[in-house]
């Protein structure tokens, strides 16, 4: 009994002075873990993706879908799987898409966006799908201009190409004619479709965010400003699920569920050993 | 050799320098730590310029001259460094913040005022969400009340509230961590698939042999100072 009290008391000693190292390292081990060996854990859709989904789902053959990819490389992560999955369900139900960005760095995304997406190679340029480029940054007074007349702002595409010879373009004059704006982000950008756009000519809104942006949108799917919310990698790996697309999103959600388990591990842990301390008296 | 190739193996590398930093402070972290923020500087610089050409410039070569207007009002920025044509600069600050106030008004007041105010007063109240939710904002706005002491049966209230907050902050920190960890598991994904692994495998080996020599060579040095 006193032996086991010592191990116990060992135990603690040696995990409260364990370099916090060796715990970064058996993270990245735990999030590779599932690349090499494949595992998927069950996985329930949130209300917030499938009210989005449920709308698109509505959409008629031909609509036109406007993407805004308003996100640096540093929200690629949870931003880029959203926006291929997006491109992929676009091309299936033959949607005429139209992407812009009001962030600088997007127009870079969207050509690396262009290239990851499965079935890219069926869209013909001009017809099925324009690319706008940067119209413009955030809170500039872009994003209105762009929604009343969409030929008075911009004359040339993100290529050089003149609006007017592009045939996809001909019908499309104002947010008015676009049937959904579709906003994978980082927070930034996001506004200016809401306030601007949705909030004027209640052009239906579907905010595909990072995890951290996501709780201060919540509120306007309640609302009904928005149609649907994908939050984060989460939001991502749902999204994929339900419009038949694989990509980061389904591969990287069961590495994430690893990771918070193991922050749940470590929290828990740590707690232990922290009360186990203060009860010798120590710090 | 393909470009895309050298590309990726770069990727990898500069990433694995970077992260070397876990293990503490190094000449590799710098190195990429550098490399970065001149990269940085450069990338927005081009695509300043570049911006600057699809927006106005590309308009104007195509005949729509009037473009040249918002281009010179942009310039009359720069006039801030000279002391006798400083008072320019201020027409063109003063037609930005006119608009980005404008714009803000109008759209601020409608969309996170009206909207959301309008929505909460609108729930039904048939489940406990929505009870949450109008009991929620009340407290909370009353946290904000500062006119009368938060003292008795309103302090109460007001603490209830500052604990819904509270759930808030912890939910957003959630949020936070899990946005942090995509991040992660993105780039460990990069690194452990080809060509990319192969730099992995290099590095991994490579940091074993340094740490290896570092740890056998400590007591050598020692007994030499001895």
């Amino acid at each position: 009994m006193a032996g086991s009290a010592r191990g116990v008391r060992d135990m603690t000693e040696m995990l409260s002075k364990l370099d916090r190292r060796y715990l970064q390292l058996a993270l990245a081990v735990f999030i590779a873990l599932p690349f090499f060996f494949p595992v998927e854990f069950p996985m329930t859709i949130s209300p917030e993706t499938r009210q989005g989904f449920d709308f698109i789902e509505k959409l008629r053959e031909g609509s036109v879908i406007l993407i805004s990819y308003d996100a640096s490389a540093a929200g690629m992560a949870e931003v880029h799987p959203q926006f291929n999955a997006m491109i992929e369900y676009s091309i299936i139900r033959r949607f005429k898409i139209l992407v812009v960005t009001v962030w600088p760095e997007g127009p870079m995304l969207i050509e690396w966006g262009f290239r990851d997406t499965n079935l890219f190679n069926r869209l013909k340029y001009g017809q099925d799908f324009v690319n706008l480029g940067f119209i413009g940054a955030a809170l500039s007074g872009a994003v209105p201009a762009f929604a009343k007349d969409i030929h008075a702002m911009i004359k040339v595409d993100y290529y050089g190409n003149k609006l007017e010879t592009l045939p996809m373009m001909e019908n499309i004059n104002s947010a008015k004619d676009i049937a959904l704006i579709y906003e994978p982000c980082v927070g930034g950008g996001f506004t200016d479709w809401l306030m601007y756009v949705q909030g004027v000519y209640k052009t239906p809104l579907y905010a595909a965010m990072t995890a951290y942006a996501a709780p201060t949108t919540m509120p306007y799917l309640a609302s009904g400003q928005i149609v649907g919310l994908n939050n984060g990698l989460k939001g991502a790996a749902e999204f994929e699920k339900l419009v038949g697309a694989r990509g980061f999103g389904l591969g990287g959600i069961t590495s994430l569920s690893m990771a918070h388990l193991w922050a749940v591990l470590v929290i828990i842990i740590g707690n232990i050993v922290y009360f186990a301390t203060r009860r010798k008296g120590g710090k | 050799m393909d470009i895309e190739f050298i590309n990726v193996m770069i990727k990898a590398a500069c990433l694995i320098l970077c992260f070397t930093y876990i293990y503490g402070e190094n000449p590799f972290y710098r190195l990429a730590e550098h490399m970065f923020i001149g990269l940085a500087a450069g990338h927005y610089i081009v695509m300043g310029i570049k911006n600057i050409d699809t927006l106005a410039l590309a308009k104007i070569r195509i005949g729509y001259w009037w473009y040249f207007t918002p281009v010179v009002i942009g310039l009359l920025i720069y006039t801030r460094f000279y002391r006798k044509y400083l008072w320019i600069s201020r027409y063109p600050y003063a037609i930005m913040i006119a608009v980005a106030i404008g714009l803000g008004i109008a759209g601020q007041f409608d969309t996170n005022w009206f909207q959301q105010t309008r929505a909460t007063l609108m729930l039904p109240l048939t489940s406990f969400d929505n009870i949450f939710i109008i009991v929620g904002t009340i407290l909370a706005s009353l946290y904000f009340v500062f006119t009368k002491e938060q003292k008795g049966l309103y302090g109460r209230a007001t603490q209830v509230g500052r604990w819904i907050m509270m759930f808030y902050f912890g939910i957003t920190f959630g949020s936070v961590t899990m946005a942090r960890m995509s991040v992660l598991i993105w780039n460990i994904y990069f690194l452990t698939t080809e060509p990319a692994i192969y730099v992995t495998v290099v590095a991994i080996i490579s940091a074993s042999l340094i740490l290896g020599y570092k740890k056998l060579k400590r007591p050598v040095e020692a007994v030499v100072k001895a």
